[in-house]
């Protein structure tokens, strides 16, 4: 009877026992196939799929900061091999202060499996496997359990699960061979890909993209990943803070999943130091230009002083001096009305600052590397404001009688009403102020850029009031005025000599087309001056007819329409400048390659970063680097001399400043020698004016 | 037209100049390991340089984390951390999980947690700021850094190659720490200076 009643119980308690769960799992993993049979010869997809519970994660093959990618061990009849897993794309799973690389709700990982060709048909393939998998929500729990399906060995089979598969296979990345490579400096990784036309959509999603390395230890999980896209090259550049660890040399092959959380790329590419082999030791080192500590009023304050100083360049000081004869001529009573005047020429010239600092910052937010003097890098832009220089000294010089452009009342001058005319005219003393702003200003500017684009556009607005600034003083002080010299015949011969600096100013534009897009350029910028001589020789020829006047603007605007177009099409030549730097000064062209090379040594390496229309740079290396005695000096330290050419468009070379935190030239960056241990000191950026003694004293070892 | 140069390059050289620089710290293998400050379990402040000329170690741990059990339960921990003692190694374990998080103990728990394992360290440290954590870039437990008797950092990274929690993988593990203090002990270079930790991501407070 007692007994009876323990087999009562037992029996009555076994379905309870066998219904409670055994342990509370977070995650539950599925063994599916993508076929009802194995057949043999054929290969059949098996899915590992985790199901997740609500709040936790798993992870992806590289965990990020912490966790464990699954494993799954599989216990197979033998002759039964499975492919290395294909794990989904990733999503970015923060965790606190860290950063996971990994999935929620569910994941699917595929592998195929060959079925030998003498699986005996009729039999039952039994497919087993032991998953580890680590779930985690606050806190980590390992889960282990063991999967298991069943499928008969037919001689055909019919699909099964085809949905799950088919959504499984979407998430998988498509390996992908477009040409990448990835530049790792002290502060950053940068992922180039360069992205084929037909794949070219995928740019605009910029934005949305999320990058993985396949390999721990070479991005700073947690900080912010950026991703820009540059439609004119199809490169996409994707950036994130380097990890301050791990050697790169120890990174054998950069591979990266791509996501737009839909699609899924994976590709891999050769990992190139940007500006260090000692990248552990410079970590700390980069250097900022302007950071945003800079007090704004003080910024502010440069860039009024540096506008300022842009009225005594050669472009812009003859404008000034045209409006200021101008002032000179007017009768003594009417020079009250000069002050409202003024203010518009102000306005006109702020306005125009602001619209070219707008026009910088859109290019700059589609993606476009971009800094200032980006309006000389383009030999179109270049050959247009030659020609208007040119113009413009024609005007001075007397060629030409017709008031178009400043000898004080302008051409619309007439028509309009004369605070309308000078608000033009400081709309133009802009433009013809703009070719010299580039090499003067580029600084400055660069730091502003790295400003939000309000206080870049305030810091814009800045420039112009500092450039319309004499004037406006001018304008509004009868004192002043009264210092004025007393109008007379030496106004008229003043005036032509003001046309000499404009040509010069037009030589120096040919000559940056010159080092921009070779002789041919050269060729055709003349060519449009021509065509603008005649224009404006047949314009301005008496009697004036109308119809003349037609023709002459009808046949100018065909010529320069014809060069414009044909300059517009120039392909940029490469980085490397016409004027050889090896010629005089030993430098070798600045790549990324080079560089990286040259690290490799044990002597020091000078970087210098320049362009032609950078007058800046180009003292310095008049007075300073092109010197015998620094010569001398880099051949006594075996320095090794690399120089970059920014006088055309280059993304390595806008990188590299970047990675400097700057986005103009003049750079100046030293490597230091090794020292006895090996280590390469910390990189230093020389100050932007250069001397003997500054090159002498930083290539002295730290003491 | 020669001083108007001057003056620009003046006014561009100042608004270059103008610029202070940024640091942050991260130890770098083979750099100064940076000092710290932390109170142990009995309250007292411990700091790094008070061991000058000694080898450190220093082990992020959280007793319920189960990379941290399978190294404490198969005694795999207690093992390297008493060949440490032999050798006249310091060993700071160190608990970063701020109040509230998962880990977190007080200093009493913390001494019962370590006499329950038989842990043998110099001293377990309270970082309840995760100051000495985030300074030493610890992400997971188990997390290992060893500081040599230079005062540089020989070795961050795991305590060794099999990233699971199953005890089972320790007896084919190469374990770095164990090498890395055998390295040092016999002043030879360290042969494996770097690696990815692997464990529980470390519940620093936000």
């Amino acid at each position: 009877m007692r007994l009876f009643l323990l087999l009562l119980t037992l029996l009555v308690s076994l379905p309870a026992l066998a219904q409670e769960p055994p342990q509370e799992s977070h995650v539950q993993v599925r063994l599916l196939a993508n076929a009802d049979a194995a057949v043999p010869g054929q290969t059949v997809t098996l899915g590992v799929q985790q199901l997740i519970v609500p709040g936790w994660h798993t992870y992806w093959r590289n965990p990020g900061d912490s966790g464990e990618a699954m494993n799954v061990k599989w216990a197979l009849p033998s002759g039964y091999q499975p492919t290395d897993l294909l794990w989904p794309a990733p999503r970015r799973v923060p965790y606190g202060p860290l950063m996971n690389f990994g999935y929620t709700d569910e994941a699917v990982m595929l592998t195929d499996l060959a079925i030998p060709a003498n699986a005996p048909i009729g039999q039952t393939l039994a497919l087993r496997a032991n998953v580890n998998v680590l779930v985690c929500d606050e806190i980590c729990i390992p889960e282990t359990q063991a999967i298991a399906l069943d499928l008969p060995i037919r001689a055909s089979s019919s699909p099964a699960n085809a949905e799950l598969f088919a959504g499984a296979a979407r998430k998988l990345p498509q390996i992908i061979d477009w040409a990448t490579n990835t530049e790792i400096d002290a502060n950053e990784v940068r992922v180039r890909v360069t992205l084929p036309s037909y794949a070219a959509d995928i740019g605009k999603a910029a934005s949305d993209m999320e990058f993985f390395p396949l390999e721990w230890g070479y991005i700073e999980n947690a900080s912010d990943q950026r991703a820009t896209f540059e439609p004119s090259t199809g490169t996409l550049t994707l950036r994130q803070q380097r990890a301050s660890g791990r050697d790169i040399a120890a990174i054998e092959s950069a591979g990266y999943v791509l996501t737009d959380g839909e699609q899924a790329w994976q590709f891999a590419g050769p990992i190139k130091n940007a500006p260090a082999a000692s990248i552990g030791a410079m970590a700390q080192s980069a250097p900022d230009a302007v950071s945003l500590d800079t007090p704004l009023l003080l910024m502010l304050l440069f860039a009024f002083l540096g506008g300022m100083i842009l009225n005594l360049m050669p472009c812009v000081f003859p404008v000034l001096s045209m409006k200021a004869l101008h002032l000179v001529a007017l009768p003594q009573g009417e020079r009250g009305h000069a002050s409202r005047a003024g203010v518009f020429y102000a306005l006109g010239v702020v306005a125009m600052f602001l619209v070219l600092g707008a026009v910088l910052l859109a290019l700059r937010g589609a993606g476009e590397q971009l800094g200032w003097g980006f309006q000389l890098q383009n030999p179109a832009t270049v050959a247009l404001l030659a020609w208007l220089l040119f113009t413009v000294g024609l005007n001075l010089i007397g060629a030409f009688d017709l008031r178009i452009a400043f000898g004080g009342e302008m051409l619309l001058a007439g028509r309009h009403h004369p605070l309308v005319a000078a608000f033009l005219t400081g709309v133009l003393a802009t433009l013809v102020a703009t070719p010299c702003s580039a090499p003067f200003m580029a600084t400055a500017i660069g730091a502003a850029l790295t400003q939000s684009p309000a206080i870049a556009l305030l810091i814009f607005a800045f420039v112009g009031l500092g450039l319309a600034a004499p004037f406006v003083v001018l304008c509004c002080s009868p004192a002043l005025q009264k210092i004025l010299p007393r109008p007379g015949a030496w106004m008229e011969t003043f005036r032509q000599l003001l046309a000499f600096p404009m040509f010069a100013s037009v030589i120096w534009l040919v000559w940056v087309l010159a080092q921009q897009g070779g002789p041919g350029a050269v060729a055709w910028a003349l060519t449009g001056m021509l065509g603008l001589g005649l224009a404006i020789w047949l314009f301005d020829r008496q009697p004036v007819t109308r119809a003349r006047r037609m023709l002459a603007m009808a046949a100018g605007g065909l010529v320069m329409l014809a060069t414009l177009s044909t300059l517009a099409f120039i392909v940029p030549r490469d980085a490397v400048s016409v004027e050889d730097p090896a010629r005089t000064d030993n430098a070798r062209a600045f790549t990324p390659d080079a560089l990286e090379t040259a690290l490799k040594g044990n002597t020091p390496v000078f970087v210098n970063m320049t362009a032609s229309w950078c007058i800046t740079c180009l003292v310095n290396e008049r007075v300073a680097l092109d010197t015998p005695a620094v010569h001398d000096l880099f051949a006594a330290k075996n320095l090794t001399y690399l120089k970059g050419d920014w006088t055309n468009r280059d993304p390595a070379i806008t990188a590299y400043l970047q990675s400097f935190r700057r986005s103009g030239v003049p750079l100046y960056v030293l490597y230091p020698a090794r020292q006895a241990d090996g280590q390469r000191p910390p990189a230093m950026v020389l100050p932007q004016i250069l001397s003997l003694d500054t090159l002498a004293a930083a290539l002295e070892p730290a003491k | 037209m020669r001083f108007a140069f001057a003056l620009l390059l003046a006014g561009v050289l100042a608004f270059a100049g103008a610029a202070p620089l940024t640091a942050h710290a991260s130890p770098v293998i083979g750099q100064p390991a940076p000092e710290f400050s932390a109170k142990d379990t009995g309250g007292n402040t411990r700091s790094l340089s008070t061991y000058k000329g000694k080898v450190v170690v220093l082990e992020w741990t959280n007793h319920e984390c189960p990379y941290v059990k399978k190294h404490y339960d198969s005694g795999n921990m207690q093992k390297i951390q008493q060949q440490a003692a032999d050798q006249g190694v310091i060993w700071l374990r160190i608990i970063s999980s701020a109040p509230g998080k998962q880990g977190h103990l007080s200093g009493v728990d913390a001494d019962r947690v370590a006499r329950d394992a038989n842990a043998v360290a110099t001293a377990t440290l309270i970082d309840e700021t995760g100051e000495v954590g985030k300074l030493y870039g610890a992400k997971t437990t188990p997390g290992m850094v060893v500081i040599g008797a230079d005062g540089n950092v020989a070795y961050a990274g795991a305590i060794d190659d099999k990233p699971t929690s199953d005890q089972a993988d320790i007896a084919t593990a190469k374990n770095y720490v164990k090498t890395v203090l055998d390295d040092l002990h016999a002043g030879r270079p360290v042969s494996v200076a770097e690696t990815q930790s692997y464990g529980c991501g470390i519940k620093y407070g936000e």
